[in-house]
C-alpha cells in the first residue's frame, strides 16, 4: 500500500515549487505530495493515481487557472473523491464561485493568497481529523 | 475875301472841334485802358475805387462821386465808395425803394438830373426826395450792368451852378458804366468764388474735423472712453461747459447718465425714468428730436446735477438723441454758461458728432454683450471640459478598478510563493544545520565525496519542467529504483529527480544502498531546497516588480502630460502585464511586432487607448480565444491593431460605438465613454481610429498615429 497523496493544483509554477517544499516538510514522511498545473491536468493524475493504488487524500486548488476553475475542478474530484479534503487556496475567487465549491464540493476551506504555511498546515490537519471522524 | 474868312474860321472850328473830339477820344480809351486794367484784381478795394474815380474825373466834372452794389437777393443798396463835397454825404446801406438811386436800377437807365426833372419826378410819385431837400444842381446816375445784371451803379453831381452835366456827359458816364460793369461783375464773382471756396475749405476742415472725431470715437469698444474722447473734441470746437450721455437702460425705462460732467467736474451717476416731468434728456428722447434751449426757463427747472456746485447758470444748451442702427440709444447734451452760445455752425459739427458717438456707443454696446457671450461660452466650454475631464478619469477609474482585482491575484500569487519559499528556505536552513554534521559523522570518506557531488549537481540551475514532464520522469526512475530491487521507489525517485541526480542512477548506488540514505536523500533536498526557494524568491520578486511597474505607468492620474517620445511597443506590454491574469486563461496572445520609431505622443493617454481596446477584445471574446496585436509603419504614421476573435458587431452597433455613452454592456458595467475617449485621444494626436467586423468572426481595430506627433 503507497502512502496517501496530497495534491495541490495551480497554474504559477512559482506557488507549486513553494507549496510542495512546504507540505513536504509538514507531511513528507506520511504522504506523497503532487502537483499539476492545471485543473485539466489534475484530474489526468486522479485517475493515474487511482489506477496506482495511490489513496488521494487532500487536494488544494486555485481558483483562478486557465481553462476550468478551482470551484468546477472541485466539484468534478468531489464526484469521484467525495471523501477527500478540499481545500481552496487563491489570490482572488469569485465569492459566488466559493460559495459553489462550499455547497456541491463540500469544501473544506478557503485560503486567500498570500497564505500562512502554519495555517495551511492546521487546515490540512483539521480536514484529515474529521475525515476520519 | 470875308466868305474865304468865314470859311476859314469855319474850318478852324470845325478843326478844334475835331481836335477837341479826338483828344476826348483819346481821353476816353486810355481811361477805358485804365478800366480794364483793374479787372486784374481780385476783389475791389479802397484804392481801386479812388483810381476809378481820378479815371471818371479825367473826363468830366466829378467832385462828388459815389459807387453803390445793389444786392437783388437782399434788396439792399450799399454805397462802396463816396466822394463828397457835402459833409453831411457818408457812406451808407439803404434798402431798394423809392429813392432816385433806386430809380436808377429799377429803370436800369441811365438818369440826368435837374431840379425841375427830379420835383416833376417827386409830384409823379416816382421817386422820395432823400432827407426832403434837393441840394444838387445837376446829378447823373449810371447803372452798372453785365450780362443782363444790375451790379450797382455810378453817380456824379455837382452841387455848382457852373456846373451843369450834358446829354453828351450822360452818354459817356453810361459808356464808362457798362465798362466799370464789367469789372465789378468780375469782382463780384471772384467775390463769390472765393466765398465758395474758403466755404467748401471751412467744410471740407469740418469734415476732416469730424473725420477725426468720428476715427477716435469709433476706435474705441468701452461707452465711457467713448463719452470722454466726444467731450475733448466738443470742448475742443465749441464754447462748453457742461457735458453729459445719458444711456437707455437695459430694461428701457429710464435713462442713465454714464457720463456727466460740468465746470471740469464729473457727477455721479443719475437715472431718469422716462415719463421724468422735467429732465431734459428725457424729453429729448421721448420727442426724438433736438432740443435747442438759449436763455430758456426750462433750463431753471430741470435737474441738475447732485454733486456739483454750479459756478454760474447754464445759459445755452443743446440736447440730441443717440440713434444708431435707427434705435434711440440715449441722449448727449453740450451746455454753456454763454448766452446764444451755439450757431448754426456749431450746431452742425455737434450733430455729427453725436451721430458717430451714438455709433460708437452702440458698437460698445454690442461688443460689451458680445464679450459677456463669449465669457459666457468661454465659462460653459471650460465647465464642459471639467465634466469631461471628470468622465475621462472615472472611465480610467472603472477601468482600474475593474483590473484591480485582477491585479491583487496578480501580485498576491508571488508574495504567496515569496512568503512560503522563504519561510521553506529558513526551516530547510535550521533542519541542514542540525541534519549535516551528524550525518556527515556516520559518512565514510569516500561517501562524503558522493554527498558532495549530489549537493553540486542538486545546486546546479534547474531545467524547467512542467509536472506532467517532472512526473513521468519520476515513473521512469521509480521503475529503476524498484528494479534495483530498492524500497520506497517513488519517493526516492521524486527526491533524485528533485536532487537533478536521476540521469545516472548508477552513480548514486553508493549513497542509495547505504543504510542513512533517507536522511542523505532528505538532508541533500533539504539544502536544494534553499537553491530551488531562493530562485523561486527571484522569479516571484521579478513578476511582481514587472506588475508593480505596469500598474505605476498605467494609474499616473492627473500628472502634467508631456509630449514625449514613446515607443509603442513598451507601452502595449505594459497593458499586456497589467491583463496578463485575464490573458493567459484561454486567450491566445499572438504579437506581430515590427520595429518602429519611437512615437511622439502623452504616453498616458496612449497606453489608456490599448488598455481600452485590449478591455473590449477580451470582453468581445469572453476572455476565450486569440487576441492579435499588430505594430507595424505606414509611411510617417505608426499602426497598432488590436484584433479579437470575438462576437463582433454588427452594422448598426459598429457605427455608433464611438458615441459617448452608447454601451452595449449591461447596465453598470461600462460607462459607454471608453471608445469615445478612445477616439478623443486619437484625435487630440492627429491620428485615426478604424475598425473592421464581422458578426461572429471577431473585431479589428486599428489606431494610426503620426510619428512626429502633432504639437
Amino acid at each position: 500500500m503507497e502512502k496517501g497523496v496530497l495534491l495541490c493544483v495551480d497554474d504559477e509554477i512559482i506557488v507549486l515549487t513553494a507549496l510542495k517544499d512546504q507540505l513536504r516538510r509538514a507531511f513528507g514522511s506520511d504522504f506523497h505530495i503532487d502537483v499539476a498545473e492545471s485543473a485539466e491536468e489534475a484530474l489526468e493524475l486522479l485517475d493515474e493515481l487511482a489506477l496506482d493504488g495511490h489513496k488521494l487524500l487532500v487536494i488544494v486548488s486555485d481558483w483562478l487557472m486557465p481553462g476550468m476553475k478551482g470551484d468546477e475542478f472541485l466539484i468534478k474530484a468531489h464526484e469521484r473523491f467525495p471523501s477527500v479534503v478540499k481545500i481552496m487556496l487563491s489570490g482572488q475567487a469569485e465569492s459566488a464561485a466559493v460559495d459553489r465549491a462550499r455547497r456541491e464540493a463540500a469544501l473544506h476551506d478557503f485560503l486567500s493568497k498570500p497564505w500562512n504555511a502554519a495555517a495551511l498546515v492546521e487546515s490540512i490537519n483539521q480536514g484529515l481529523k474529521e475525515r476520519a471522524v | 475875301m470875308l466868305d474865304e474868312t468865314a470859311q476859314l474860321s469855319e474850318r478852324i472850328a470845325n478843326l478844334e472841334i475835331e481836335l477837341a473830339e479826338r483828344r476826348r477820344a483819346e481821353e476816353l480809351q486810355r481811361a477805358l485802358y485804365e478800366i480794364a486794367a483793374l479787372s486784374a484784381a481780385d476783389s475791389p478795394q479802397h484804392e481801386h475805387y479812388v483810381e476809378l474815380h481820378e479815371i471818371v474825373g479825367r473826363l468830366m466834372y466829378a467832385k462828388n462821386f459815389i459807387i453803390a452794389s445793389f444786392d437783388a437777393e437782399q434788396g439792399m443798396i450799399r454805397q462802396q465808395y463816396l466822394v463828397d463835397e457835402d459833409p453831411n454825404e457818408v457812406m451808407e446801406s439803404f434798402p431798394f425803394g423809392e429813392g432816385i438811386s433806386s430809380l436808377v436800377i429799377r429803370s436800369r437807365l441811365p438818369w440826368l438830373m435837374d431840379h425841375a426833372l427830379f420835383e416833376s419826378l417827386v409830384a409823379a410819385g416816382e421817386i422820395r426826395a432823400p432827407r426832403g431837400v434837393v441840394d444838387f444842381n445837376s446829378w447823373m446816375g449810371a447803372p452798372l450792368i453785365a450780362q443782363d445784371r444790375v451790379y450797382g451803379l455810378i453817380i456824379v453831381q455837382s452841387y455848382s451852378a457852373d456846373v451843369t452835366y450834358t446829354q453828351a456827359d450822360l452818354d459817356l458816364l453810361n459808356y464808362v458804366a457798362s465798362h466799370v460793369a464789367a469789372i465789378v461783375a468780375r469782382w463780384q464773382s471772384n467775390i463769390a468764388l472765393k466765398q465758395a471756396n474758403d466755404e467748401l475749405a471751412a467744410s471740407a476742415e469740418t469734415l476732416r474735423l469730424l473725420g477725426d472725431i468720428g476715427k477716435d470715437l469709433t476706435v474705441s469698444l468701452d461707452a465711457l472712453a467713448i463719452c470722454m474722447t466726444m467731450e475733448k473734441h466738443i470742448a475742443a470746437l465749441l464754447p462748453m461747459d457742461a457735458f453729459g450721455v445719458a444711456l437707455l437702460a437695459p430694461d428701457g425705462d429710464s435713462l442713465d447718465y454714464i457720463y456727466y460732467i460740468e465746470d471740469g467736474v464729473v457727477d455721479s451717476a443719475n437715472s431718469y425714468p422716462l415719463d421724468h416731468p422735467t429732465s431734459l434728456a428725457v424729453l429729448t428722447f421721448r420727442e426724438d428730436r433736438e432740443l435747442t434751449l438759449f436763455n430758456d426757463t426750462q433750463l431753471g427747472s430741470a435737474p441738475t446735477a447732485t454733486n456739483i456746485e454750479e459756478s454760474a447758470p447754464i445759459l445755452s444748451a443743446v440736447f440730441r438723441p443717440l440713434i444708431a442702427n435707427g434705435r434711440r440709444i440715449g441722449v448727449v447734451t453740450v451746455q454753456s454758461h454763454l448766452a446764444d452760445a451755439y450757431q448754426e455752425r456749431d450746431l452742425e459739427v455737434f450733430r455729427s458728432a453725436t451721430a458717430y458717438a451714438a455709433i460708437a456707443l452702440a458698437n460698445a454696446d454690442a461688443y460689451a454683450t458680445a464679450e459677456a457671450a463669449r465669457a459666457q461660452a468661454a465659462q460653459a466650454l471650460h465647465d464642459l471640459h471639467q465634466a469631461e475631464a471628470h468622465l475621462v478619469h472615472s472611465e480610467k477609474m472603472a477601468a482600474l478598478g475593474q483590473l484591480i482585482a485582477g491585479v491583487a491575484h496578480e501580485i498576491n500569487t508571488p508574495i504567496g510563493a515569496i512568503k512560503s519559499s522563504g519561510r521553506n528556505i529558513s526551516e530547510a536552513l535550521d533542519s541542514a544545520l542540525l541534519d549535516l554534521p551528524g550525518l556527515l559523522d556516520e559518512l565514510d570518506a569516500a561517501h562524503r565525496v558522493h554527498f558532495s557531488e549530489l549537493l553540486k549537481r542538486a545546486s546546479q540551475p534547474k531545467a524547467v519542467l512542467s509536472t506532467r514532464e517532472e512526473r513521468a520522469i519520476v515513473r521512469e526512475v521509480t521503475e529503476k529504483l524498484e528494479a534495483l530491487g530498492l524500497g520506497q521507489a517513488r519517493h526516492r525517485a521524486g527526491l533524485l529527480v528533485q536532487l537533478q541526480s536521476h540521469t545516472d542512477v548508477d552513480a548514486m548506488l553508493p549513497l542509495l544502498r547505504h543504510p542513512a540514505v533517507d536522511r542523505i536523500l532528505d538532508t541533500a533536498h533539504g539544502i536544494a531546497t534553499i537553491t530551488t526557494n531562493a530562485d523561486n524568491i527571484n522569479t516571484a520578486v521579478d513578476r511582481v516588480a514587472k506588475i508593480i511597474f505596469a500598474l505605476k505607468s498605467f494609474s499616473r492620474f492627473g500628472g502634467v502630460q508631456v509630449w514625449t517620445e514613446s515607443d509603442l511597443r513598451e507601452g502595449l506590454e505594459t497593458v499586456l502585464t497589467i491583463y496578463q491574469n485575464q490573458i493567459k486563461h484561454g486567450i491566445e496572445l499572438i504579437r506581430n511586432f515590427d520595429d518602429l520609431p519611437p512615437v511622439r505622443c502623452l504616453p498616458d493617454e496612449i497606453n489608456q487607448v490599448w488598455t481600452n481596446l485590449v478591455h473590449n477584445a477580451l470582453q468581445a471574446m469572453d476572455h476565450k480565444g486569440n487576441l492579435t496585436l499588430g505594430l507595424r509603419r505606414d509611411g510617417d504614421n505608426a499602426l497598432v491593431s488590436v484584433t479579437d476573435t470575438g462576437c463582433g458587431m454588427t452594422p448598426e452597433v459598429r457605427a455608433r460605438i464611438f458615441d459617448a455613452f452608447f454601451t452595449t454592456k449591461p447596465a453598470g458595467e461600462g460607462t459607454g465613454l471608453g471608445l469615445d475617449i478612445v477616439r478623443k485621444i486619437i484625435e487630440k494626436h492627429g491620428g485615426h481610429i478604424f475598425v473592421e467586423s464581422e458578426v461572429g468572426r471577431g473585431s479589428t481595430f486599428t489606431v494610426s498615429l503620426p510619428i512626429a506627433g502633432v504639437e
